[in-house]
């Protein structure tokens, strides 16, 4: 049809098919290469252990690369900048992971030198090793980069010697290859002078104790005064007398009593110079720190610190008291929270205890130990 | 070869320069395991202070000082050095004991009280170093405060108490301590008096009396005694007789055998005259005289209370025993005698 028409047409008809053959060229040579323009390096990011100048540091550099990074001999090439010292650095200061999502999913072998059939190749190089290449496996890799993956180059902090000068640093990544070249591109990192905050206190010691009541009266079940006949126990019934006590001190605490035995004038209820139990008919005085059934009185100690009783103090139904010394009755032997103790205290009297008013006066002392 | 020496000799002095820092860091740590035992916890109470601790380092040089720094609000004024001990040891810290004057000597350690109501105590090195003996790294020292002139705060609340070392080393520590608005516990308890008695028996038979032998009755009688009572308790005994005297009553006959004897005397020795009266015995018990007789001599009965025996103090299950003897006239008549004796026992708290 074309043929048929003059010299006009014919010369049009030229002229489109030379556009035409242009455009096919153009399509068919240019399309390829349209699409390997779409390689790139983004989301860079590097992630290193110090940021202080001349400090060793980690780095984790962190980019997405736009296109597959997966034939032999294509290459990552990290450059640092000036004044930045990789010295001695070597190929097991690094590691290589990538993947489509976190970038951790596959990990590939890094050899140093050239690459193997399955293990990249990792040739650190220029003034002060600054420049690393890593260059793919000579055959198929086991775990190919896939265009869009996430790769991450992470240094040791070993070999891996900060810039002298607190500024920002602008190290670049360049990827070699047929379907990945892209940069070099740059990104910024920045050093301090010092990087590190020291923060310090200093903590007091401490030390608390708290006494609830300051006297008890003696009675016997049921009320009535201490009697030498069965049920005569005279002990602390309604007014329990506790002792809280909590430090810091590195060794605990320790409470102590000091007091005399029960007196009237010159008339005495005989202490409990050792443990026992509690005996009607029989002089007797003394103290615990548990919870007891004969007579019912006292409680356990309670609180979430480590004190704990003395051996004399720490039995149901068995009781001490040791008159005008000192005495330990309770402690802890390293820093805790409070615990509470509750102090029973028994008077048994003899049928030949001679009738009066009888007290004393126990004074309660509580050392930390520091 | 200069350049070389002159490297080797920087980095030896650099060593060097190391080493002090490190030495110096060693003598600024804290003293360790410090304590303050105190003998009252009340506020604004007078205290003993028993202040302890160990020292990292010798103390032995002239002029180290050891100070301890009470926090404001406890007070000292005009506590005086002779109040104050200062010994020390590698064991428990008692091992030395070391002399303290105002200032420092060859054989005394200078001890100075300072500062706002003499919160701070100061003791000096001797100018030796040593006195009694040295006080040697590790050492543990132990400074005693008497409670004269020494008043605790006046606030319920923890205070910290300051320690430290200067001189030759560095050493620092702190120790709290708890004041209480109570620290003590008032326990009473009373014991009601008690008394109680008992008579074994409530009868006894003479049987048949003669005016030949001197009878007793049978069986004798104990009174048992308990009290509680400071000054123990007396037994009487108070004789009915014929209601005007004592003795063994013929109401029949209206005839009385005194007691002890006719003539109502105190005693009688029924070996030689008639009578009736009792002898009382005790382990315990303190027997009153004229009834504290033995053989055929008997105490008489009186027609008003009188003391049988006493014990002065608390007693238990205390035993008197009454032995009753009689012997008649030949004249006296036939029949039966009786007596009604009223024992009582009396606690004297």
């Amino acid at each position: 049809m074309f043929l048929s028409r003059g010299k006009g047409e014919g010369s049009k008809f030229l002229r489109f098919l030379v556009y035409f053959l242009v455009l096919a060229i153009v399509v068919a040579f240019g399309y390829p290469q349209l699409t390997r323009a779409t390689a790139s390096i983004t989301a860079i990011s590097d992630t290193m252990s110090r940021d202080q100048i001349s400090q060793n540091s980690s780095h984790a550099i962190k980019f997405t690369t736009g296109g597959a990074i997966a034939i032999s001999g294509d290459t990552i090439a990290i450059v640092f900048p000036s004044d930045f010292n990789f010295t001695s650095a070597v190929s097991t200061d690094l590691t290589f992971t990538h993947g489509s999502s976190t970038g951790l999913e596959h990990t590939s072998t890094i050899v140093a030198g050239a690459p193997g059939s399955a293990t990249w190749g990792a040739v650190f190089s220029g003034t002060s090793n600054r420049t690393l290449t890593l260059t793919a496996p000579t055959s198929a890799d086991p775990n190919p980069i896939a265009a869009n993956d996430k790769l991450i180059i992470s240094y040791a902090s070993t070999h891996a010697v900060n810039g002298s000068t607190a500024t920002t640093y602008l190290p670049t990544i360049q990827l070699t290859g047929t379907d990945c070249a892209a940069g070099p591109t740059s990104y910024a990192i920045t050093l301090l002078t010092n990087d590190q905050v020291t923060v310090s206190t200093t903590i007091d010691p401490y030390l608390t104790l708290t006494l609830t009541t300051t006297s008890v009266s003696l009675t016997k079940s049921g009320g009535g005064n201490p009697t030498y006949q069965s049920g005569g126990t005279g002990y602390n019934q309604s007014t329990a007398n506790t002792l809280a006590a909590g430090t810091n001190g590195t060794s605990g605490y320790t409470i102590t009593y000091n007091g005399d035995t029960l007196k009237s004038g010159s008339n005495s209820i005989a202490a409990m110079a050792s443990a026992g139990a509690s005996s009607y008919g029989t002089a007797q005085f003394g103290i615990n720190l548990e919870a007891n059934t004969t007579p019912s009185t006292g409680a356990n100690p309670t609180g979430s610190g480590s004190g704990t009783p003395a051996s004399d103090y720490g039995t149901a139904n068995s009781f001490r008291y040791v008159v005008n010394t000192a005495t330990p009755l309770a402690s802890a032997s390293a820093p805790t929270a409070s615990n509470t103790f509750t102090v029973s205290y028994i008077a048994n009297v003899a049928s030949t205890t001679p009738a009066g008013a009888y007290s004393t006066t126990i004074t309660y002392i509580c050392t930390g130990n520091f | 070869m200069f350049k070389t020496l002159k490297k080797l000799f920087i980095g030896v002095l650099i060593l060097a320069l190391l080493a002090l820092i490190i030495v110096k860091r060693a003598q600024a740590a804290g003293l360790t395991a410090p304590s303050d035992t105190m003998s009252r916890q009340q506020v604004s109470q007078n205290s003993s202070h028993i202040i302890k601790f160990t020292t990292q380092n010798a103390i032995q040089t002239t002029g180290d000082t050891i100070t301890i720094t009470f926090p404001s609000d406890f007070n000292f004024t005009s506590k005086t050095i002779s109040t104050v001990t200062f010994t020390h040891g590698a064991s428990t810290g008692l091992e030395n004991t070391e002399t303290l004057a105002a200032t420092p000597s060859a054989s005394a350690w200078g001890a100075a009280f300072s500062g706002t109501q003499d919160r701070i105590f100061t003791l000096t090195a001797p100018t030796d170093g040593v006195g009694a003996a040295a006080v040697a790294a590790s050492d543990k020292i132990i400074i005693t405060y008497d409670n004269t002139n020494s008043v605790n705060g006046s606030s319920n609340a923890t205070y910290v108490i300051s320690i430290a070392v200067a001189g030759s080393s560095s050493e620092s520590g702190s120790v709290a301590v708890y004041l209480l608005t109570g620290d003590q516990i008032s326990v009473t308890a009373s014991v009601d008096p008690t008394i109680t008695f008992s008579l074994d028996h409530t009868s006894t038979d003479f049987g048949t009396i003669t005016s030949t032998s001197v009878k007793t009755s049978s069986p004798n009688i104990t009174f048992t005694t308990s009290t509680n009572a400071n000054s123990g308790y007396t037994i009487s005994v108070q004789d009915q007789g014929n209601n005007t005297n004592p003795g063994l009553y013929n109401s029949v006959s209206s005839y009385l055998l005194g007691s002890a004897d006719a003539s109502y005397d105190s005693s009688a020795n029924l070996d030689s005259v008639a009578g009736y009266g009792i002898q009382a015995t005790s382990a315990t018990a303190t027997i009153a005289a004229h009834y504290n007789q033995s053989s055929d001599t008997v105490g008489g009965y009186t027609r008003t209370p009188q003391t049988l025996a006493s014990f002065n103090g608390v007693a238990n299950s205390q035993a008197v025993t009454i032995t009753s003897k009689a012997k008649v006239l030949g004249s006296a008549p036939a029949g039966s005698y009786t007596d009604t004796v009223t024992v009582v026992a009396t606690a004297n708290f």
